[in-house]
């Protein structure tokens, strides 16, 4: 019977992962690479403040709309920003804003961007474990 | 300035400069990773221009 702990490399990925969960760009920084990770920090932190400057809504699961709980969960993958917008009271949404379609467009796009990165952490330690 | 802000294109264009920002972090070396920002820049707003065009031919704003 084999063991299939992961690798010392794979664990320091899956550490990472959980980190890019936390904080944009965070899982990258851990992972070794600081410039990368400060640059994904930067884009996706900008994309999420654009989307909550231009009226967007933080999206929240609605039993009327199903398909919110996907928004809601790709948004909420950017931990931190999310959980400190939240609690400012930010990104109630603004329906009557000529923004606000954009506002939520840029909101999915850091949370999209940040699951990316946070695929990109796992497909790394997968090929570590093999 | 506000027109600037409630604009979609400008809006459009710096979403597309931060994917295609995010997407040459994520892809490329640093080498490549200018040059594959301007593809993807480019492509993304040639694609949206070309689909908002599209989408005004079945009856949408023309403005």
């Amino acid at each position: 019977m084999t063991c299939d702990r992961p690798a010392p490399g794979a664990r320091i990925f899956l550490l990472a992962a959980l980190a890019a969960l936390l904080l944009p760009g965070l899982g990258h920084f851990v992972a070794g690479e600081r410039r990368r990770g400060a640059g994904f920090f930067c884009v996706v932190a900008l994309a999420f403040a654009a989307g909550i400057a231009l009226g967007g809504g933080l999206p929240w699961p609605r039993a009327d709309q199903p398909l919110a709980l996907v928004g809601t969960v790709t948004t909420a993958s950017n931990g931190l920003l999310f959980a400190g917008a939240f609690a400012l009271g930010l990104g109630s949404g603004n329906p009557g804003s000529a923004t606000f379609e954009f506002g939520n467009g840029y909101l999915l796009t850091a949370g999209t961007m940040n699951l990316l990165l946070v695929v990109d952490l796992l497909s790394r330690a997968a090929r570590r474990v093999r | 300035m506000t027109a600037l802000l409630t604009d979609h294109l400008p809006l459009l264009v710096f979403q597309a400069v931060l994917i295609a920002w995010f997407l040459a972090l994520l892809w490329r070396d640093r080498g490549g990773r200018r040059h594959f920002f301007l593809r993807v820049w480019i492509s993304l707003v040639a694609a949206a221009v070309a689909i908002a065009w599209l989408l005004s031919l079945a009856g949408g704003r023309r403005s």
